[in-house]
């Protein structure tokens, strides 16, 4: 998925990646950064502005992008854990996709990216500490009880309370699918979820960290001897896990949007003025520059 | 499970709210001073009689209606969301005992009379630093003939003024361990001390004993009181739950309404996030409050686990509802005549009644591990 680009996160539909029509093709010219899997995929979503004189959400479209057409290059991204890149920075210099490679229509991409968001959400909604991946709360008080962490107090208050989180989101995920199979309208409870449920993994993997005490600052210790990992899930790996936590309230919309959305959408508080969001995109930035 | 309610569920709760936001109001406790006496706790307690409330979960051999948590949920949510002052909780839990615990004999003699509304209950089970889960050190029982005699104290006594019965939990002298006893509550030697209970909207009394007469429920106390230990746990989670939900309406509807430096407070990012995370922890504790609902209606092994983590859950989440929520009134909102007090004082009385949310997850953390050795 080729969204984000350096200059924001966040305000997504600000992006500055041009589409320009070229007879049968367009050709793009731009900079995505956050690009997940983008050394290892052949094809990618791609958001692009086709149209620079329309406010920044409408002159949006999505293509269908071969990685490895001429133009594309792709630089990998070192996140702190240290661990093999995952995300990526992709350099697009005069890409030819052809016209047909479009989704939808022309004007249609932010649409299409918010819906893909929504349910890269839900996705999100499993069990583990890492967007629904990796360890759950209950792994940690299994790990926990084996080292014998639980028998200090305090410890064990909080991991009981992680616990007790821990069930109610599964709860909450069912709730959803329950709601779904009875044909209920599903709401934004996708932002709700992850609003919750990325502290609820920081919190997870930085309790079992805690219990490991200095030895939890050595690469790749792990702190539950008999916890094995799980091959094709990396986060299984408790000490990646944490290490990449910091992430699970950036990704897919940060924990201070994702708030703002559940508060404007949910509980129908006012929203958040832009004031770029009704001005055509190229007038805006002259203005921003 | 299916854990969408059904259209008979909604209906239930909407006639629940329709009936009690047109009849309850609050406004005798909004006088600074006042006291759970300017509750009308007498007159709302005949408005719920004249819905059948009391004999929700009265089996129909005994004249009630025999619903499941699930039902008893729609309705005490509905109960807790307006902070209806009423003996409700008090016939409710000693309907519980009985109904569990008593002899066929005891169940005729009292439960028809509770079911008609002519007669209330109160239980008495904790001791005066608030521990219920026994044994009893304030409180025994000594065999005489047919019955027995109680002598001693109990504790923070929901409805006790108000119950024409008393469930009451005593040291058997004899037997060596705790069991329930039937009591008359209008008997000599049975004296009922209301006391200076901060959440004026609920009756909560101290219990003196002396030789008073008392039938030993049939049921083995060490049988009865985890089973009535997971529904009152359950019914306090659902009234938190309930109430947390209401307390985020209201402070939501006034952040819209409220204006600072030319626009409403619930733009500014501070009490919008605040009010998200009130949200978020809100929709937790009533899933996890109907899963307990769902679980004690089904007898499931989990009912037990699911019962404390609903109280653990939603009695932090609505002590936390209802602070925020005087803090985002601002001034106002610390004032006896606004109502965002009384949910304070019936949040924090509900997390400290029958084991806080720490004893509560502390319980949590014993099931799993007992279920993991």
């Amino acid at each position: 998925m080729l969204f984000s680009e350096p200059s924001g996160g966040s305000d997504l539909s600000n992006l500055r990646t041009i589409a320009r029509r070229d007879g049968d093709h367009y050709v793009v010219k731009g900079h995505k950064i956050w690009t997940s899997l983008a050394h290892k995929a052949k094809v990618g979503v791609l958001v692009a502005r086709t149209q620079a004189d329309l406010p920044k959400h409408k002159g949006l479209s999505q293509f269908l992008i071969d990685m490895d057409t001429p133009g594309v290059r792709i630089r990998p991204i070192i996140d702190m854990s240290g661990h093999e890149n995952e995300y990526n920075e992709v350099f697009l210099e005069d890409v030819r996709i052809p016209a047909d490679r479009l989704l939808g229509k022309e004007g249609e991409g932010w649409l299409l990216s918010t819906t893909q968001l929504q349910t890269e959400r839900v996705a999100l909604s499993r069990p583990g500490a890492i967007w629904g991946h990796g360890p759950s709360a209950r792994e940690l008080v299994e790990g926990l009880a084996e080292i014998g962490a639980l028998d200090d107090g305090a410890l064990r208050d909080e991991a009981a309370d992680v616990y007790v989180e821990g069930e109610i989101l599964r709860l909450l995920a069912w709730r959803s699918l329950s709601d779904r199979m009875n044909a209920r309208t599903p709401g934004p409870e996708g932002a709700i979820h992850k609003m919750l449920a990325a502290p609820h993994g920081q919190r997870v993997v930085d309790l079992a960290k805690r219990a490991q005490g200095p030895r939890g600052m050595i690469a790749g210790e792990k702190p539950f001897p008999s916890q094995l990992e799980q091959g094709d899930d990396p986060y299984s790996d408790w000490d990646y896990a944490f290490w990449f936590s910091p992430a699970v309230t950036l990704g897919v919309g940060t924990q201070e949007i994702l708030k703002n959305v559940v508060a404007e959408r949910m509980l129908g508080l006012p929203r958040e003025l832009d004031p770029t969001a009704q001005l055509p995109w190229s007038e805006a930035r002259r203005k921003a520059s | 499970m299916d854990f969408s309610l059904s259209e008979d569920n909604l209906l239930l709760r909407q006639s629940a709210r329709t009936f009690l936001e047109k009849e309850i109001s609050l406004a005798r406790l909004q006088v600074p001073g006042a006291t759970v006496a300017d509750a009308s706790y007498e007159a709302n307690w005949t408005k719920i009689v004249s819905m059948g409330w009391q004999g929700l979960v009265i089996d129909e051999a005994h004249g009630g209606l025999g619903l499941s948590c699930i039902d008893l949920a729609m309705i005490l949510g509905e109960m807790g969301r307006m902070l209806v002052p009423s003996p409700f909780l008090g016939t409710l839990f000693g309907s519980w005992a009985l109904h569990k615990g008593g002899s066929e004999e005891q169940k005729k003699t009292i439960l028809p009379d509770v079911a008609a509304g002519k007669t209330r209950l109160a239980l008495a089970v904790a001791d005066s630093n608030g521990a219920a889960d026994g044994p009893c050190r304030e409180a025994t029982a000594t065999r005489h003939g047919r019955t027995y005699r109680l002598t001693g104290a109990k504790s923070f006594v929901i409805d006790a003024a108000s119950a024409d019965w008393l469930v009451v939990a005593a040291q058997d002298e004899r037997a060596g361990h705790r069991a329930f006893f039937l009591v008359d509550a209008r008997q000599e030697g049975v004296q009922t001390d209301p006391l200076p209970w901060r959440d004026v909207t609920r009756e909560v009394c101290d219990l003196r004993l002396k030789d008073a007469e008392g039938e030993k429920l049939a049921a083995d106390g060490a049988v009865l009181w985890p089973w009535l230990r997971d529904r009152i746990l359950f019914a306090l989670a659902t009234e938190s739950a309930a109430g947390a939900q209401r307390v985020l309406e209201m402070t939501t509807d006034y952040a819209k309404e409220r204006v600072a430096f030319g626009k409403a407070i619930g733009s500014y990012q501070a009490i919008k996030h605040s009010l998200a995370d009130m949200l978020g922890k809100a929709e937790c504790s009533n899933v996890a409050a109907l899963y307990a609902a769902w679980a004690l209606s089904e007898e499931h092994p989990r009912a037990s686990l699911a019962a404390a983590m609903a109280k653990a859950f939603a009695c932090d989440a609505y002590v936390s509802a209802a602070h925020r929520s005087i803090q985002i009134f601002g001034a106002i909102g610390f004032t006896w005549e606004m109502v965002n007090h009384l949910y304070y004082k019936r949040a924090r009385a509900n997390a400290e009644l029958f084991g806080s949310p720490r004893a509560q997850r502390g319980r949590v953390i014993d099931m799993v591990e007992t279920k993991a050795a």
